[in-house]
């Protein structure tokens, strides 16, 4: 808990957005840094419920209002130990976890629910700021060796668990960099990948092995490996796409938003600008795009930077939605269209077809 | 090049989502790209999961035992492939939990939290 009287006193707070002609001319980071008074009174906002849900809301069982209480108090460096007590890394769920805890918090039964993610993604801030974050390896080693295949939020926890306890684990991953979704799914304007450099720079410093390029079952064997190391975890996500069986998938015209992202992500590491239209006809000016997707998220995530080189975007849901986003260009004519909503449950399927000349005139 | 759409009806029979066409409902969606952002559907199942003889659960995903164990010894799983698609905080308590089980295997006994029981396994997001 934090102030006895704190929910009744301060109102919720989140952090605020950079400014948008800022931010379309970056891939930074969205959210400013917050100042240490307001996280403190929105620490104090926590209040003495009895059952405090958020525990349980949280998959990983954080501790929530201790640290909110230690934010209050002002022990940031208690904060830290009590929250990476349950948790490896806050810095990933305090920008990306979608927070169950704060809809679990009492406080939200008749208010607003404490800013949980804004506090542990600050405290976890603070702590790389002041150096508070450092290797932890082992006291010492058990001579038992872990390979754990792949390399996204899963096998780091399992890989950093297992290595503090003294085995000898080597992470690996296909990709050229480590990372997995954290990497490759995650855009730059969510996470920065600063953040997850730094926490693997810790967990190499901790003894991990890690080796990429290696892609179990294709350029390795995977009952080589197993024979190699004493277990094995299996940490290669879902990354079976979706099939869209239809007429022309295959075409140039047909790209995967997976397969955008994981370029768009190599080529911000050079540092070279994205191209904002990965495989769209050259040689014209104007483009239209379609995004075919299942949640409102997974287009967040991406068209928005897609979305400025287009004349026209559209998106098209196969299920009903409440959500009603809507994005403009640059110039002013990139808008979005959905299935108008209705009380009915109405969605949209797909068919592939050539444009005939006259549409094209129409669309012209 | 163009998108072709028609709207459907959803309903829900015997638990499974069903869509019927809406005739004269097609539209047409002149575009020169089309990006398709419709999710995953389980691990890859060629390649590593068909050379160790990994078997999967109804629903597609690795299947395991109560000590996080794949049914070939030593061999476990952790985050999406045995959830399936899901939440960066699932993969995180996912990897920690399983770490407490590969331990165990490894020397008999382990000190490691075991986070999946402390009673956050059915909610919500899960």
């Amino acid at each position: 808990m934090g102030k006895v009287t704190g929910f009744l006193e301060f109102e919720r707070e989140g952090a605020a957005s950079r400014a948008v002609s800022e931010r379309i001319r970056d891939w930074k980071e969205v959210p400013l840094p917050v100042d240490g008074a307001l996280l403190r009174q929105q620490g104090a906002r926590c209040m003495d419920c009895g059952i405090p849900f958020c525990h349980q809301g949280c998959p990983l069982g954080n501790i929530i209002p201790d640290w909110n209480d230690l934010v209050y108090r002002n022990h940031w460096r208690d904060a830290i130990d009590a929250l990476h007590a349950t948790n490896n890394f806050p810095e990933f769920t305090g920008r990306l976890c979608p927070a169950p805890c704060e809809a679990s918090c009492v406080v939200a039964i008749g208010s607003e629910a404490v800013s949980i993610k804004l506090i542990e993604k600050t405290i976890i801030e603070r702590a790389w700021e002041e150096g508070w974050v450092v290797p932890e390896p082992p006291a010492s080693e058990t001579g038992r060796s872990v390979a754990v295949v792949g390399s996204g939020p899963a096998g780091l926890a399992c890989a950093q668990q297992l290595r503090r306890v003294g085995h000898r684990v080597t992470v690996l991953e296909r990709a050229d960099k480590v990372g997995g979704l954290l990497r490759y799914g995650i855009p730059e304007f969510k996470m920065e990948k600063r953040v997850l450099d730094r926490r693997l720079a810790q967990m190499e410093a901790e003894g991990i092995e890690f080796k990429t390029g290696v892609h179990v079952g294709v350029n390795l064997d995977a009952a080589t490996l197993r024979a190699k190391y004493d277990a094995l975890v299996l940490c290669g996500g879902a990354c079976q796409a979706r099939d869209l069986p239809i007429p022309g998938v295959n075409s140039r015209a047909y790209t995967l938003h997976w397969s955008t992202s994981r370029r768009q992500t190599g080529e911000l590491r050079e540092n070279r600008s994205p191209k904002p239209r990965p495989s769209a006809p050259r040689g014209r000016k104007s483009s239209s795009l379609v995004a075919e997707t299942q949640a409102p998220t997974a287009w967040a995530r991406r068209t928005v930077s897609i979305a400025r080189a287009c004349t026209s975007l559209r998106l098209s849901l196969v299920r009903p939605t409440h959500a009603r986003p809507r994005i403009r260009g640059r110039n002013g004519t990139t808008s979005f269209v959905y299935p108008a909503p209705t009380k009915r449950a109405v969605s949209v399927s797909i068919r592939l077809a050539r444009r005939s000349s006259s549409e094209t005139t129409a669309a012209g | 090049m163009a998108l072709r759409t028609v709207r459907v009806n959803m309903e829900a029979r015997d638990g499974r989502m069903s869509f019927s066409e809406m005739p004269g409902m097609e539209r047409v969606y002149p575009a020169d790209l089309v990006l398709l952002a419709m999710g995953f559907v389980g691990p890859e199942r060629h390649g590593m999961l068909s050379q160790l003889g990994v078997a999967l659960n109804p629903r597609g995903n690795v299947r395991q035992d109560e000590n996080r164990m794949t049914n070939v010894a030593g061999v476990f799983a952790a985050g999406d492939m045995a959830r399936g698609q899901s939440l960066v905080v699932w993969a995180i308590v996912e990897g920690c939990h399983t770490a407490h089980f590969i331990d165990k295997y490894l020397m008999g006994e382990s000190d490691l939290p075991k986070p999946l029981e402390f009673g956050n396994d059915r909610r919500p997001f899960a």
